[in-house]
């Protein structure tokens, strides 16, 4: 490993809180809280407190190039020793949550529930068996890592305007094809051409995993003409 | 004395250079321009900076100076022309990069970072880092080891690029405005330690300032920017010879200056007192002879004269 590459595995290693703490400190606030609520009612429910880990592993990818990008290169690092390390580091903590959220998954599912309320057992993707568990959490984490990191990759090679073109655009473009689906009734020959591709959740997961990958190519091909202004 | 060959930037020789020749460079440039959409901020800038020594790149802010070293470490993409790190285009080039340091005046961390944080990635990163040196530096400029690097001042800022800089030894070593905001006292510790180091290891160092007074000293050769563009380069030994001032009657000082290169002309009654740039050793003994009274002519006062925006003269100049 050379020592541009070491240098940006140092830098997310330095702010462990951040990228290992933090997430698993809300995730832990939010588990609290609705298990305090559940434990005050009567119903069984699934909360969407799950979810703030994938949020925040958005957040953090989108973070993750504002804040490391120019500092690498600042320091004489080549775009591809940022984007590499930054990508291992990516896949590293994707594999150490989903394998975290694996264990606390299969507890839960040994309990039952707390008080009545399912946290992390979400159904139909995670309550397979152990592989499938792990195999969800880790592309879907993945996933938004890479969203949040192309995202961050686009403000730094087009600025501000960059993402304001695409979230925008493809608001106003994916608004108006949803309205002329509805409009054309497209909705049941698109839902009868899913079901006749008959997909399984682990064909689903690698077109995830596909999706990720292509986001990550995406980074690559707009830092390594990314300029770093002062 | 040395021969400056470089001394206007118009020409470029460096097709005709040999590969050894080219090995003792550290950092060049070749008609190097930068344009943004409402600025030209680079405009054809060819310099030589020639390995194991020291180098001020002076000009007023705005001049350019930091595009120009962003440009060589690969971090802004130049309009036109080329850059050559140790004969090298530094973009992407690992080789070429690992052998710099920049440590630039608006550097900024990540938030979560405090000095402990930088040293450690500086360590792993710089293949000639000196800890102990780092930590001497440290305790020297009294920085808070673990307070976050965001909160700091403007003179804290300063010690933390210097601290990595000097620490790195780094082949070559680009200091941005290296003391804004450092007290007198941090300043002399930076011009001191500098000098210890770059006598015990024995390297490439810019230092890019539009304060030249303290730093004179220090430099071995002077590159001036002016608008985006390289307006002298020469060795500051005898850029300190060539510039002198002549006082003396308005009449004579006028009849002296006439077809001479004069940077500035200040008439007091009937005297008069004009700073110049000699082309002939002997045109000083000239002066006294003509009936004038010559004195040396200070590098800051030099540079502001040349870059003081007075078109006319900096045309005689070329």
């Amino acid at each position: 490993m050379n020592r541009g590459l070491k240098s940006v595995i140092m830098m997310y290693r330095r702010d462990l809180f951040s990228w290992v703490y933090l997430p698993w400190l809300i995730l832990l606030s939010s588990f609290v809280v609705n298990t305090i609520i559940a434990a005050s009612m009567q119903d069984r429910f699934t909360t969407g407190g799950l979810m703030s880990i994938f949020v925040y592993v958005y957040i953090a990818g989108m973070i993750a190039v504002n804040q490391t990008f120019s500092f690498a290169l600042s320091l004489c690092i080549s775009r591809r020793d940022y984007f590499m390390g930054s990508s291992l580091v990516i896949v590293t903590l994707s594999l150490f949550h989903s394998a975290l959220l694996t264990v606390v998954t299969e507890i839960e599912k040994a309990v039952g529930s707390w008080m009545g309320m399912n946290f992390f057992v979400i159904p139909n993707l995670s309550d397979g068996p152990i592989w499938q568990t792990f195999y969800v959490f880790f592309t879907a984490l993945l996933l938004l890592f890479f969203i949040g990191f192309v995202s961050g990759s686009l403000s730094r090679r087009f600025g501000k305007k960059g993402n304001f073109i695409l979230y925008g655009g493809s608001f106003i473009f994916g608004g108006a094809l949803i309205t002329i689906a509805s409009l054309r009734g497209w909705w049941q020959p698109i839902f009868q051409w899913f079901v006749d591709l008959q997909p399984t959740l682990a064909g689903i997961m690698a077109g995830v995993f596909v999706l990720a990958a292509v986001l990550a190519l995406l980074s690559w091909l707009m830092l390594r003409r990314s300029a770093v202004r002062s | 004395m040395r021969v400056n060959v470089n001394k206007y930037s118009n020409n470029n020789g460096a097709g005709t250079m040999s590969r050894d020749q080219r090995s003792t460079i550290a950092l060049e440039t070749v008609r190097l321009t930068k344009t943004y959409a409402d600025q030209q901020a680079l405009d054809g800038v060819s310099l030589r900076l020639e390995a194991n020594r020291i180098h001020g790149l002076l000009g007023r802010n705005g001049a350019g100076k930091t595009t120009l070293m962003s440009i060589a470490t690969a971090q802004l993409f130049a309009t036109s022309g080329e850059v050559r790190i140790f004969g090298q285009n530094p973009y992407e080039n690992r080789e070429a990069l690992s052998r710099v340091c920049f440590i630039k005046e608006s550097q900024r961390y990540p938030e979560a970072f405090n000095v402990n944080d930088m040293l450690a990635v500086a360590s792993t990163l710089y293949p000639n880092w000196d800890a102990a040196f780092a930590d001497r530096l440290t305790e020297e400029f009294r920085l808070p080891r673990c307070k976050k690097i965001k909160g700091f001042s403007r003179g804290m800022l300063s010690s933390v690029g210097i601290i990595i800089g000097l620490a790195s030894r780094a082949e070559l070593t680009l200091f941005d405005e290296p003391y804004l905001g450092l007290d007198a006292v941090a300043r002399g510790l930076f011009y001191d330690r500098l000098i210890e180091e770059y006598a015990e290891n024995p390297r490439t160092i810019v230092l890019s300032t539009h304060l030249i007074d303290e730093v004179s000293r220090l430099l071995e050769e002077v590159h001036v920017i002016d608008g985006g563009r390289l307006l002298l380069h020469e060795d500051t030994e005898s850029l300190r010879m060539r510039a002198y001032t002549v006082t003396g009657p308005a009449a004579k000082v006028d009849a002296f200056t006439a077809g001479r290169r004069s940077l500035r002309r200040e008439a007091l009654g009937g005297s008069a007192h004009a700073a110049l740039l000699a082309s002939s050793p002997s045109e000083q003994a000239e002066a006294r002879a003509a009936g004038l009274e010559t004195a040396p002519l200070p590098l800051q006062q030099l540079i502001v004269h040349l870059t003081g925006h007075n078109g006319t003269i900096r045309e005689g100049l070329a």
